[in-house]
């Protein structure tokens, strides 16, 4: 046969692509547990826009005497987001009356898309209770926040689940890779001081 | 070897195409019911369908559903380690090989040796199938990783999942046959030949370097690019197109006309100056891709699935106006905006994106009051004058043509002026007559890369329009069909084998940040349809030949 060089290896990438594609679906890496560690960051300088459309000086959120939990998200995220997004809300359920117990911050990793428009819809339809603030901003910003809890995700579909608890007073910041179930959540949380 | 290869390709499709054959929706209600709880998460009894997620999270359908981790079109997606499999008919009602596998077993048959490398899993049963989404355990007894839900179905509501997932992207979409791929392109009847021109050159080439591939005469200034083709290659890609006549309300019959005569996969691009609505709508109910029209006045929408545009258009630039306003003058509530609108499509989508923006920041805003203009009504010095004597606002923003340049630059030099928004793309390229002492106070839309940032993009124009256009580009036609066909080539190399339209438009909605012509990025989302999510506010310099300064981020909020 006979194809061009080029041809020929066009089809071969495609099959080690598609290999590659297929053969990922199984070796399937995500933590049967979640991995729990202690961390000390440092909050940057930056200004954030919440779902109110409100200014929010960053360091500001650090000024309360609840314990604080970040998590990273986008309003159109598959898999991840949802995960994550139900903990949040399986939280406020186990707090009931009292939700604002504790703050509740998802951060936009997708800060161009996520207006407060757009942040405002996506907890309305996860019925989030007060407590929970959904923060974008410049791309700039935002990535300098990713950068400081050492959480850089440079596209967005390379996501990851995050959970970040500060204690209130606290030096340390606890971090959580992976996703933790209602209760293992809810114990979390009460150690940081509910 | 390499015949061998593409053999597998060819039987592979082919056996994708007989499995789909074999089920068809047993009734449309069914099909609907089974749609509304794949997307929306509502059960056939409209309550929401309840998963748990790692035991004890509850995953309430509503909130989010099969299709948000599965997409729409049920091929799944990966997202950083977590990798949601397709779950289509096509898909789960045959065993599941790994590739390497599945190509070892078709080479063996081939060679008429029956022992097969083993299945990851068998095919699934409805038995099975309902085994896994109830209780997450697959059929060779694997638990499912815990974000998978575990789902309360009931079975007759699980009866109607089995149902639509076995027809869930079973068979190709219409355009797609064993040896061909049919698209169309839409130009309507008010634009220039030029610009006609600008568009169909490049889908030409496109055309062409397909042929090319094919005859294997290929040219390797194209290879990279259109390395994106292989899995079309060997089909013949034909582009037709549809040309709109007369009144738009009689549209949508013309093009039900062009798709009975031969139905497309997609349509790529589309050239209209007229409002997109009409075709919006109609790729919408026949449920036809449409990627990347070139129309500044697209269909504003949250829910629109099948058009992709490359921004918001007049409507981005109203919004960005708004939001500069709002934060600039976000500590004086009592600060006066007046707004002049003229009534045509243009200004109305500027208005409309204003209004947007505008009314998103109840806090702290200032008033505002809007005129508008009829189509034919002039805007000249007296009359804003007039209009500013009247309002006395602090800011006003005119959304009209090229007259707006001729009234301000008529008014007096004494006059102590109010800051000034204007829309550069619908104004126009005649900032120069704008006087010096006037421009510190005059503040411009500018939706695309500055100039001197764009330079680095030089060339574009002509790469896919092979110097085949007369006059320069300068309503960027033929740099925004570059993109368009970039985009789309990279979804055509997505989507591997798996024609299905909706696949198209996920995995189109998966592709990270593209740096391309005119835009500083188009950025991509599941869902989302409006690539360029930006503006810049800029002003002009004191210089004889005005330079644009910005004053704003890509981004506002
Ligand atoms: C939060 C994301 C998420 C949601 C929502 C979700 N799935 Fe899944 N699904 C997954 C993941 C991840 C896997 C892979 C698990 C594994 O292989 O361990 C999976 C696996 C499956 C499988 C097994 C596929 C195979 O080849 O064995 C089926 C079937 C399935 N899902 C159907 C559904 C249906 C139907 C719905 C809606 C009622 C749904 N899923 C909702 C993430 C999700």
């Amino acid at each position: 046969m006979m194809l061009p060089t080029l041809v020929k290896n066009f089809r071969v990438a495609l099959l080690v692509q598609t290999l590659v594609f297929c053969l990922s679906s199984y070796t399937y890496a995500e933590p049967a547990t979640y991995k729990r560690t202690l961390e000390k960051y440092t909050l940057p300088d930056v200004t954030l826009i919440n779902q109110d459309g409100k200014r929010v000086p960053f360091k500001s959120i650090m000024d309360s005497n609840k314990p604080v939990i970040l998590d990273f998200i986008f309003g159109t995220c598959t898999t991840i987001c949802p995960v994550l997004s139900a903990g949040y809300v399986g939280l406020q359920q186990k707090m009931g009356e009292n939700s604002t117990g504790v703050h509740l911050i998802s951060i936009s990793i997708d800060p161009e898309n996520d207006s407060p428009k757009v942040m405002k819809e996506y907890l309305k339809r996860y019925r989030a209770k007060p407590g929970w603030d959904f923060l974008t901003g410049s791309r700039k910003d935002i990535d300098t926040v990713m950068r400081a809890f050492n959480a850089y995700i440079p596209n967005k579909m390379s996501h990851y689940a995050l959970t970040l608890i500060h204690p209130p007073k606290a030096d340390k910041w606890i971090r959580i890779y992976g996703i933790m179930s209602s209760s293992e959540f809810f114990s979390e949380t009460k150690k940081a001081g509910l | 070897m390499m015949r061998i290869l593409l053999c597998i390709l060819v039987c592979f499709a082919a056996s994708l195409a007989t499995i789909c054959v074999a089920s068809a929706a047993d009734s449309p209600d069914q099909y609907r019911l089974g749609e509304r709880m794949y997307r929306d998460g509502l059960l056939s009894d409209g309550t929401a369908l309840k998963g748990y997620v790692r035991g004890d999270l509850e995953a309430d359908g509503t909130i989010f559903s099969c299709s948000n981790c599965h997409t729409r079109s049920g091929l799944g997606s990966v997202e950083g380690q977590v990798t949601s499999p397709q779950i289509n008919g096509a898909s789960l009602f045959k065993p599941r090989y790994l590739f390497k596998d599945q190509i070892k077993n078709t080479v063996s048959k081939s060679k008429g040796v029956i022992r097969k490398a083993p299945a990851l899993r068998p095919a699934y049963t409805e038995e099975t199938l309902a085994a896994v989404l109830r209780g997450g355990i697959d059929p060779t007894g694997r638990e499912l990783a815990p974000v998978m839900p575990r789902y309360n179905l009931n079975d007759k509501d699980m009866r109607i999942m089995v149902e639509y997932l076995q027809n869930l992207s079973a068979v190709f979409s219409p355009g797609v046959t064993d040896t061909s791929l049919t698209f169309a392109t839409i130009v309507t009847d008010d634009v220039s030949p030029e610009d006609r021109q600008a568009m169909l050159a490049s889908l030409e080439t496109l055309v062409t370097i397909n042929q090319q591939t094919k005859t294997q005469r290929k040219q390797p200034q194209f290879a990279k690019m259109f390395r994106m083709l292989d899995t079309a290659f060997f089909r013949n890609i034909s582009i037709n197109t549809w040309e709109l006549k007369g009144d738009p309300a009689t549209w949508n019959a013309q093009l039900d006309a062009y798709y009975q005569k031969e139905p497309v996969f997609a349509i790529l691009g589309g050239i209209s100056n007229k409002p997109w609505q009409p075709i919006h709508d109609y790729c919408e109910s026949r449920q036809i891709p449409c990627l990347f029209p070139i129309t500044d006045l697209p269909v504003i929408s949250n829910t629109g699935w099948y058009t992709y545009y490359a921004s918001k258009g007049y409507f981005q630039e109203g919004e960005t106006a708004a939001r500069f306003l709002n934060s600039s003058i976000r500590d004086n509530a009592g600060k006066k905006v007046l707004q002049i609108v003229r009534s045509t499509p243009q200004g109305e989508a500027l208005a409309s994106g204003f209004a947007s923006a505008w009314n998103e920041n109840e806090a702290g805003r200032g008033t505002l009051a809007t005129i508008n203009l009829g189509k034919d009504q002039k805007l000249d010095t007296p009359a804003l004058q007039q209009l500013l004597l009247q309002h006395t606002p602090d800011s006003v923003v005119i959304w009209s043509g090229d007259d707006t340049i001729s009234a301000l630059a008529g008014m007096p030099s004494q006059s102590n002026l109010p800051q000034i928004f204007v829309s550069s793309r619908y104004v126009g390229k005649t900032f120069a007559a704008i006087p010096e002492r006037m421009r510190d106070k005059l503040f411009i839309t500018y939706p695309f890369r500055l100039p001197e940032d764009e330079k680095k993009f030089k060339g574009y124009n002509e790469f896919l329009t092979l110097g085949k256009l007369k006059q320069p580009d300068k309503k960027r036609i033929a740099t925004r069909t570059f993109s368009m066909i970039h985009i789309f080539l990279q979804g055509m190399k997505e989507l591997k084998l798996d024609y299905y339209r909706d696949t198209l438009l996920d995995v189109i909605g998966m592709r990270p940040d593209q740096y391309l012509p005119d835009f500083e990025r188009y950025s991509f989302g599941p869902g989302q349809r409006y690539a360029s999510k930006g503006c810049y506010i800029v002003q002009l310099d004191q210089s004889q030949t005005p330079q644009l300064i910005k004053r704003s981020d890509w981004v506002l909020f």
